[in-house]
């Protein structure tokens, strides 16, 4: 398994401002638009959770997130990516940053939100497993996303704890870095590296 | 008045204003950006991570303006990208990039050596090169787009000298010229005056006027490529009403084959060959007839014709 650290960048909305994203940091961790729209209570999640998750979905998520996203069990975090520009072939480098603050602040029309976090990656295609991310940007496992490929997208399910989320970064229109909240129970992914200590 | 067929002007007007006024922001603030995310330490700071990133958005930036008949702006852009990279150390990758902005620009000379690339850049002619040996597969790759920058740069039959025969060619060389013969752009030499005998190498003769109409083929052919990219940014219909686009808007090799017939004043031959004759309706602007990559043909004339004027003030 490998730890990326990844960004999501939410605009400010009727339904999410400072106060949800501090909360967001703080206990609430990040939920898909399918768990923020599930009324069950917490015996049920696993099993209404289980059929939701699926190559199918993923690829709706993907390839045709416009009519998935209001139910989608995925969310769409960004790693960033470096591509071969296939017309003038050369080196083209689209930082997480970018994207993330391209989400975050609707390219630039309103204040938004970049949440740094790290999630646990599967070095295979497992989109019907919970518990950790897919890494859609990896083109060498997952071709038929080529077309996204700039995005750099890691897709989380279901939800990303508050203790993976690093900091909350708060940005206004014009990209201007406004305030940034650090999460006082963040988990650094060091704690579940393969690096032993001695004994 | 240059504008990209599939955007309709009422349609994606204002979000070309939003998408650019972003990328501009992006790349004027890159360093601060990226720093703050990543809590960077001095060591990673001097290694400019975020210079690329901020080209990257600073060219996707010239191609919206390119597509949206915003010439003047998307040339600031182009000359905004390039001095970003030349101020620093160039490394391979970049290179090809290098080579197709200034071309664009005009008054830079990228020719291609026996012993590698080179690009010339006024006003001091500074001057960068690589070996092909250095370069290898990246190079490789952008054969195509050196060949186009080659041919729109000044004096371009002299920066061909790759192709020239020699008795004796190290292996990276002959890799080099291989590449470089496979690449679609260099199918049009003739055209420019620029024949090649069976083994590829430049003949001293001018071509044959058969070669220069299966040039012109290979020329037109290449508006399909271009095509197929712009589908491939539509298939995502919530992305592209954004202009966040997967695949360049701008075909750039294609771009620069046609500032390079502007600027050598073939037009009035170029467009006397015998298979224009099958498209005139295309030249007179019947667009209802024309396919995309007929279309396309027309704007990348009228962007060349557009950015010709304006850089050769």
């Amino acid at each position: 398994m490998l730890i990326q650290w990844c960004l999501k960048g939410i605009p400010e909305q009727n339904n999410f401002s400072d106060r949800e994203a501090t909360n967001a940091l703080n206990f609430n961790g990040l939920s898909s638009s399918w768990l923020r729209n599930q009324n069950a209570g917490a015996s049920q999640f696993s099993s209404l959770a289980h059929p939701v998750l699926s190559q199918v979905a993923l690829d709706a998520h993907v390839n045709g997130f416009g009519a998935a996203a209001a139910n989608t069990p995925y969310m769409s975090l960004t790693a960033g990516c470096v591509e071969l520009d296939p017309t003038i072939n050369s080196i083209s480098v689209f930082s997480a940053m970018r994207t993330a603050l391209d989400f975050a602040t609707k390219g630039g029309q309103c204040r938004g939100y970049v949440f740094r976090m790290w999630v646990i990656v599967s070095p295979k295609p497992a989109p019907e497993l919970p518990g950790f991310a897919e890494e859609v940007r990896e083109l060498n496992l997952f071709q038929q996303f080529c077309l996204y490929h700039r995005e750099g997208e890691v897709a989380a399910k279901l939800f990303v704890p508050a203790r993976q989320i690093q900091k909350v970064m708060i940005f206004d229109r014009d990209l201007i870095h406004v305030n940034t909240h650090v999460n006082p129970g963040f988990v650094p992914p060091e704690r579940i590296s393969n690096v032993m200590d001695v004994l | 008045m240059p504008w990209l067929p599939l955007l309709e002007q009422d349609e994606f007007s204002n979000a070309a204003d939003v998408r650019l006024n972003f990328l501009d922001k992006f790349s004027k603030q890159a360093e601060n950006l990226i720093k703050e995310e990543q809590f960077l330490s001095d060591d990673l700071v001097n290694k400019k991570l975020w210079l690329l990133p901020s080209v990257a958005a600073l060219t996707e930036a010239a191609e919206i303006a390119f597509a949206t008949n915003n010439t003047e702006r998307g040339l600031q852009f182009t000359r905004d990208a390039l001095s970003k990279i030349m101020n620093e150390k160039t490394n391979v990758s970049s290179f090809a990039r290098m080579s197709s902005l200034s071309a664009i620009l005009g008054g830079s000379q990228t020719i291609l050596d026996e012993d590698g690339p080179i690009l010339r850049i006024p006003p001091s002619s500074r001057r960068q090169q690589f070996s092909w040996e250095a370069s290898s597969p990246v190079m490789r790759a952008a054969s195509g787009t050196l060949v186009a920058a080659a041919l729109a740069s000044d004096k371009p039959r002299s920066n061909f000298k790759l192709l020239s025969r020699r008795e004796e060619s190290g292996e990276n060389t002959k890799l080099a010229r291989i590449a470089v013969t496979l690449a679609s752009e260099t199918a049009t030499l003739p055209l420019f005056e620029m024949s090649r005998d069976d083994d590829g190498f430049l003949r001293t003769d001018s071509p044959k006027k058969e070669d220069k109409i299966f040039a012109a083929m290979s020329f037109l052919s290449l508006h399909e490529r271009y095509a197929a990219s712009l589908r491939l940014n539509m298939s995502d219909k919530l992305r592209w009403r954004e202009l966040r686009c997967r695949a360049p808007l701008i075909d750039w090799p294609l771009l620069l084959l046609h500032l390079a017939i502007r600027r050598q004043k073939l037009e009035p031959y170029f467009y006397d060959l015998p298979i224009f004759m099958y498209f005139k309706p295309i030249f007179n602007l019947k667009f209802e007839n024309a396919g995309l990559a007929g279309r396309l043909f027309i704007f990348l004339k009228s962007l060349a014709e557009a950015i010709d004027k304006q850089t050769s003030r």
